[in-house]
C-alpha cells in the first residue's frame, strides 16, 4: 500500500491532515515544525538510526500499574527489540534494518552497547535488565546523543531520520537539558530534521487520562497537560511525522500526524505504545 | 490482551470444539535464543508466527495474524476460496484455516486472533534470504539454477492459465527448497491473490519497488500481474550460479534499484542478461522483452518461460559440458562424473570430437 503523500493545501492551511493553526498556536518554539517528507524507508541500505536514552534514577524503582517502572521498561524494550527483530526478518536471517544506541543514565550517561548495533547484535546480548540508581542528568543524555548525531549525520544521508527516543520519571537535576533537546531537534538529513520522541512515566500527568489506548490521537496540545515536567518535554519533542503512522497503525493504535512525539506513561500499556511509537519509521 | 508471545510459549487454539496446543518456535538463529525471541516477521498487513503441535511428531504451521487495520471480513471468504486451489502447484499454503470467532473460542481471549490464518509452514529458503547468502543457495550449480528457475517459470505459468496472479511477487514470498535432488517453489503471501472469481477489492500489486513495472498504464489488476516480476525473478534465479550476479545485488531486498528498472544501460541488467545467456540465448531474449516492456501485459507470458526452460531442461548434453568446468571431475580423462546432477552416463563425450563448450553453444546445436 503506498504510503500517505504530505498534502499541503494551502486553502484550508492543512499540512499532512493536521492543521497549521493548531501547530502554532500550541508550539511557541517553532523547532522541528518544518514539516519534511520523513518517507525513507528502514532498509538494509538505509538503516534506521535510534537512540535511546533511558533514565535510571532511583525514583524508577517506584511503582506504577503493578509494578516498578524500571520493570515496565524493561519489558518494553524487550518487545520494541522483538517487533524489530521480526521486521527484519523475511525468512531465517535477521537482516540489518534497525541500527540502535542505547544509553541508560542517572549522574553520568552509560554506554549501554558501547557503540551503535545493529538489532540483531542487540538482542543476542540477551533481555535488558536495568536497574534504578542516583539522580537525572537528562541534559548530559541528550549531549551524549546530540555528540553521536555529530558524528553519525554525515553518514546518514539518503537514509531515515535518526531518531532520539528519551524515557525519563521526573525533574531532571543539573543543567536543563532543553537547550541541548532543541539543538537535537535541528540537526536534519536529508530525509528531514531530528525527531525527538519523550517518553514521560508517572501518574496524573494528563488532566483527562486517556481512556481508550488504542483509539487515542496523541497530544496536540500542552494544555491536555498538567504535569510542569510534562509541559516541558512537550516542547522538546517533535511532531509525528504522517508517514510514521502508518506502522503505527499497523499496532492497533491510532496515534495522528501532527500530534507530539510526547508519550505521558501513567501505566504499562502507554509505556508499550511509547516504545512502539519509537520503532515507526517506515519499513514499506 | 496483547498478542506477543515469546519463544516456547503455548496457544490453545479452540477450534470447532476440538483444543489444539501449539508451541512458538524459536527464532531459527540459537544466538537470539537467550532473549527468547520466537521465529515470526512481520509485513505490511500481518505478523506471521511459525508454531508446531504439541504432540509428539506435530506438524509446523504458519500462525498470520492480521494488524488491525487489515482485520477485514472479507478474509473468511478469500479463505475460503484459497483453500480450493491448495492442490495447485506451488500454492501449498493455500491449505488453510482463518480464525472467526464461530469456529475459533480462542478469539475471545485474544481479539487480535480474529480473522488470523493458520495454514501450514512452508520449509525451505525464502529468497530474500539467499540475497543474504543463505547456505543452501550461496552455492547453486548451474543446474540447479536452471532447475528452479523452470519450477518458478511452471508454478506461475500454471497460475496464469488458470486466471490467477498472485500481485505481490518479491523475493521474501518466494520459498526455494534444493535439497538432494528435488527442486520445488511455493508461493506465499497470497492474500492479495487477483483472480476473477474473487470480487475486485480495488488493491493494486504491492510488489516490492525493485520488482513493480515502472509504467502506470495498466489498468487494474489482472493474470498479466505476474509477468514484469515473474519475469525478473525467475531471471535472478537463472543468473544466481554466476557470483557476480550474487555480489551485484542492489541489496537484500531487490536485485534492481527501483530507479535502475528498464534504463538501458544498467549494468545490472547487463550481468543478469549475461548469466542468463548461460543457459540459453533464447531466455536472454525473454528477458530483455520483459525489461523492454511497456505494460505488464506487454511482458511474454509466464507460459513461455516455462515452456523454453523446459525445453532447455530436457537438453541435458549442455549441462554434462557444464559438469566439467564446474566440477572439473574427470575420470580416465574420457569418463566424466555427472552423480552431482543426476545426468545420464551414456554421454560418450569422446565420440563426439568436440572440445569442450559452453551450455549455450551445445545445446544451440
Amino acid at each position: 500500500m503506498a504510503r500517505k503523500a504530505l498534502v499541503i493545501d494551502p486553502g484550508s492551511h492543512k499540512i499532512g491532515g493536521c492543521e497549521l493553526s493548531e501547530i502554532e498556536s500550541s508550539t511557541p518554539r517553532s523547532f522541528g515544525l518544518t514539516f519534511m517528507p520523513y518517507e525513507m524507508v528502514a532498509t538494509t541500505k538505509t538503516p534506521a538510526l535510534i537512540i535511546y536514552l533511558i533514565d535510571i534514577s532511583q525514583s524508577m524503582s517506584g511503582y506504577l500499574d503493578g509494578a516498578t517502572k524500571i520493570d515496565h521498561v524493561n519489558q518494553a524494550i524487550a518487545s520494541i527489540l522483538q517487533r524489530m527483530v521480526q521486521r527484519s526478518t523475511k525468512g531465517e536471517i535477521v537482516f540489518p534494518r534497525y541500527r540502535l544506541a542505547m544509553y541508560a543514565y542517572s549522574d553520568t550517561p552509560m554506554d549501554m552497547l558501547g557503540r551503535i548495533e545493529t538489532i540483531a547484535e542487540v538482542v543476542k546480548r540477551g533481555q535488558p535488565k536495568l536497574s534504578a540508581s542516583q539522580n537525572t542528568n537528562s541534559h548530559a543524555a541528550f549531549a551524549v546523543a546530540r555528540d553521536l548525531l555529530r558524528r553519525e549525520l554525515p553518514n546518514l544521508q539518503g537514509k531515515p531520520a535518526p531518531m532520539v527516543c528519551h524515557l525519563t520519571d521526573g525533574e531532571f537535576n543539573g543543567q536543563d537539558p532543553e537547550p541541548v533537546a532543541q539543538e537535537i531537534m535541528q540537526m536534519s538529513n536529508g530525509d528531514g530534521n531530528v525527531l525527538i520522541e519523550n517518553i514521560y512515566v508517572g501518574p496524573n500527568l494528563f488532566k483527562h487520562p486517556v481512556a481508550d489506548i488504542e483509539n487515542w490521537v496523541g497530544i496536540r496540545s500542552e494544555d491536555e497537560l498538567q504535569d510542569p515536567y510534562a509541559k516541558k518535554l512537550f516542547r522538546m519533542s517533535s511532531l509525528l511525522p504522517p508517514s510514521y503512522t502508518d506502522v503505527i497503525e499497523s499496532e492497533g493504535y491510532s496515534l495522528q500526524a501532527g500530534s507530539r512525539m510526547l508519550i505521558p506513561c501513567s501505566n504499562k500499556d502507554l509505556i508499550e505504545l511509547a516504545f512502539t511509537m519509537s520503532g515507526a519509521t517506515p519499513t514499506h | 490482551m496483547k498478542f506477543l508471545p515469546q519463544a516456547d510459549d503455548t496457544l490453545r487454539l479452540d477450534l470447532n470444539v476440538v483444543e489444539l496446543a501449539f508451541r512458538f518456535l524459536p527464532h531459527p538463529d540459537p544466538r537470539l535464543s537467550p532473549a527468547r525471541v520466537p521465529h515470526s516477521m512481520s509485513g505490511e498487513k500481518s505478523n506471521i508466527w511459525r508454531i508446531q503441535e504439541t504432540v509428539p511428531g506435530g506438524g509446523e504451521y504458519a500462525l498470520k495474524v492480521m494488524n488491525t487495520k487489515y482485520r477485514d471480513p472479507t478474509l473468511p471468504d478469500i479463505s475460503n476460496y484459497l483453500y480450493t486451489l491448495r492442490s495447485t502447484d506451488g500454492l501449498g499454503c493455500c491449505d488453510r484455516i482463518c480464525l472467526t470467532r464461530e469456529k475459533c473460542r480462542t478469539v475471545e481471549t485474544y481479539p487480535d486472533l480474529e480473522f488470523s490464518v493458520l495454514m501450514p509452514w512452508v520449509k525451505g529458503t525464502s529468497w530474500f534470504d539467499a540475497h543474504q547468502n543463505h547456505n543452501s543457495t550461496r552455492k547453486l550449480s548451474k543446474w540447479e539454477t536452471l532447475q528452479l528457475g523452470r519450477r518458478l517459470a511452471e508454478v506461475l505459468a500454471g497460475m496464469e492459465k488458470k486466471s490467477l496472479a498472485h500481485c505481490s511477487l518479491s523475493p521474501e514470498n518466494l520459498i526455494v527448497h534444493t535439497g538432494t535432488g528435488n527442486f520445488s517453489v511455493q508461493l506465499v503471501g497470497l492474500e492479495n491473490l487477483y483472480s476473477p472469481e474473487l470480487p475486485d477489492r480495488g488493491e493494486h500489486g504491492t510488489a516490492v519497488g525493485g520488482y513493480q513495472h515502472p509504467s502506470h498504464l495498466d489498468p487494474g489488476r489482472s493474470s498479466a500481474a505476474d509477468r514484469f516480476p515473474g519475469g525478473l525473478l525467475i531471471a535472478e534465479i537463472l543468473g544466481w550460479h554466476e557470483a557476480r550476479v550474487q555480489e551485484g545485488l542492489y541489496s537484500v531486498e531487490c536485485y534492481f534499484a527501483p530507479e535502475e528498472l528498464q534504463t538501458p544501460n544498467s549494468e545490472r541488467y547487463r550481468l543478469l542478461e549475461s548469466a542468463v545467456s548461460e543457459h540459453h540465448k533464447d531466455l536472454a531474449v525473454l528477458l530483455r522483452r520483459v525489461w523492454e516492456s511497456r505494460t505488464e501485459s506487454d511482458c511474454p507470458p509466464l507460459s513461455e518461460w516455462a515452456e523454453k526452460l523446459q525445453r532447455i531442461a530436457r537438453t541435458k548434453i549442455a549441462y554434462a559440458w557444464l559438469a566439467e568446468r564446474e566440477y572439473g571431475v574427470v575420470e580416465n580423462g574420457k569418463q566424466r562424473c555427472w552423480e552431482r546432477h543426476n545426468l545420464p552416463r551414456w554421454l560418450d563425450l569422446q565420440s563426439s570430437g568436440d572440445a569442450p563448450v559452453s551450455g549455450t553453444q551445445r545445446s544451440a546445436s
